[in-house]
């Protein structure tokens, strides 16, 4: 799975710390291209892995506002 | 706004110019327990929100959903403006509640020369501060000073 966050809008610590709190769900890669924080998510937790790119995307946005 | 309610979800875009990227973040912030957030921005330089409900909702609910987001991005707004605009007197304030500590504790490491171009360089900073319709960066003892009325007891 990978999601593409906007640099512009995203910063980088938002999304480090976001990975670090979801890191027994699933593994993290992250790297950048385009203007994009593209980040990867591998070895997903089968019970999550509905639902674990929209809470991950609303984690950022907690990450942001902390 | 784009409705699409067969993903359950609003595309909403706004300008950055209009809706700074800080009251994009509250509002957002505001919708985290009921919706999926996602923020992009498009060639235009438009900043692209996308809400995805939490519970399926109709297209009459997910246009009220849409609305109630605009409301909130419009208060935060409007909370980012009127604190960039305090930011000096918000500063002055927090400066003359730590004069009046150290004044407390006897001095402190400031002596009175010390002091004295502290309060200097807060009266120069209120000079530089515009907006200030109402007189609240005058301190009370200047005001009274000006209208000739004794501190009530």
């Amino acid at each position: 799975m990978i999601i593409s966050f906007n640099k512009r809008i995203y910063p980088k610590r938002a999304i480090n710390n976001a990975a670090r709190a979801y890191k027994d769900l699933a593994e993290f890669k992250i790297s950048e291209k385009d203007g994009y924080y593209i980040t990867k998510l591998s070895n997903i937790d089968k019970d999550v892995k509905g639902i674990i790119k929209d809470e991950f995307c609303n984690h950022i946005i907690s990450e942001i506002k902390s | 706004m784009i409705i699409e309610e067969s993903s359950n979800q609003i595309i909403i875009s706004v300008n950055p110019k209009i809706y700074p990227l800080e009251a994009i973040y509250g509002a957002a912030y505001v919708f985290l327990s009921r919706a999926y957030i996602f923020l992009d921005e498009n060639k235009k330089k438009e900043i692209i929100i996308t809400l995805k409900s939490r519970k399926k909702l109709d297209k009459k609910q997910l246009d009220d959903l849409g609305g109630e987001f605009h409301n909130e991005l419009l208060n935060y707004t409007l909370r980012y403006e009127i604190s960039k605009n305090n930011k000096k007197i918000r500063e002055y304030i927090v400066g003359r509640a730590l004069i009046g500590a150290i004044g407390k504790d006897g001095g402190g490491d400031m002596d009175e020369e010390g002091m004295k171009d502290m309060e200097e360089y807060i009266d120069e900073d209120i000079e530089e501060w515009k907006g200030d319709d109402l007189g609240i960066s005058l301190p009370w003892e200047k005001q009274s000073k000006k209208t000739g009325k004794k501190k009530a007891l």
